[in-house]
């Protein structure tokens, strides 16, 4: 149970329902000062440092490594791009609610995966029937 | 994952919006109102929220209030017949401005519900973690 693709998927999930809900908490803090002098909105990079690891996860020959490279990947705090005076200052709080409902719905997808997930370890463990 | 932190955020924005809804409310409310028995004419206030480094993580920054007042010149109105008129019939009242006060109350009540939304979000997000590996 603790070797292989087995593993990976779990630690994946987790890796990903945890970026999601730091993203959450980043939405919520850009939001919530969207009326903050000289604030700056944030964002967590993520996918582009997973997109890193996915060489390996793809390939078979090194299921051992994948572990190991899925571990080098941390979600990183990032700052969105501030244009010229007066293009792009503050928070857009449209935009935010875009990336908010994405992400929770980007959540539940993760959890429902995870709980697929358990239930083939379920049925496996009960020998397929009930 | 502490999702109480989540939670304050979203509140956190929730009380600053709508202590600039009472700072509106009271700025429109002594727009007209004229100098007390010491001399003292109201000022305009403002709130101005910092974003605070708080709950110890630089993940989560809630917003921080502060309430300054707008030190501007008092608005002299022409009202030779009112009681409190100076020699040339003017009457001093504060410098509130109606536009500046409904965009605020406007962006206040659009920015509450925003934060309002991302607190459900977090409250979806947390319930659905509890749901893992439930039957």
């Amino acid at each position: 149970m603790d070797s292989g693709a087995e593993a990976v998927t779990s630690q994946l999930v987790r890796l990903a329902l945890d970026a999601a809900s730091m993203r959450h908490r980043l939405i919520a803090g850009n939001i919530a000062n969207a009326h903050s002098e000289g604030f700056r909105p944030r964002r967590l990079d993520f996918e582009r440092q997973l997109a890193g690891a996915r060489e390996v996860l793809l390939d078979r020959t090194q299921v051992a490594s994948s572990s190991r490279a899925l571990s080098a990947v941390r979600p990183t705090l990032a700052y969105d791009n501030v244009g010229p005076v007066g293009e792009r200052q503050g928070v857009r709080v449209d935009e935010q609610m875009a990336l908010l409902a994405m992400n929770t719905l980007h959540y539940q997808a993760l959890t429902t995966a995870l709980n697929k997930k358990i239930a083939i370890l379920a049925a496996a463990i009960s020998g397929g029937g009930r | 994952m502490n999702y109480f932190s989540a939670f304050e955020i979203s509140a956190s924005g929730m009380a600053f919006e709508r202590l600039r809804l009472d700072v509106t409310a009271m700025n429109l409310a002594n727009a007209n109102s004229v100098r007390d028995a010491q001399g003292n004419l109201y000022q305009p206030v403002r709130v101005v929220g910092k974003a605070g480094r708080s709950f110890g993580n630089y993940l989560q920054q809630a917003v921080v209030p502060h309430i300054v007042a707008a030190a501007q010149a008092p608005r002299l109105v022409h009202e030779p017949n009112h009681p409190l008129a100076d020699a040339q019939g003017f009457i001093a009242m504060p410098n509130v401005n109606p536009v500046d006060e409904m965009l605020n109350l406007v962006t206040a009540v659009r920015g509450y519900e925003a934060n309002v939304r991302a607190m459900n979000a977090a409250r979806t997000m947390a319930l659905r973690a509890l749901e893992i590996g439930a039957r």
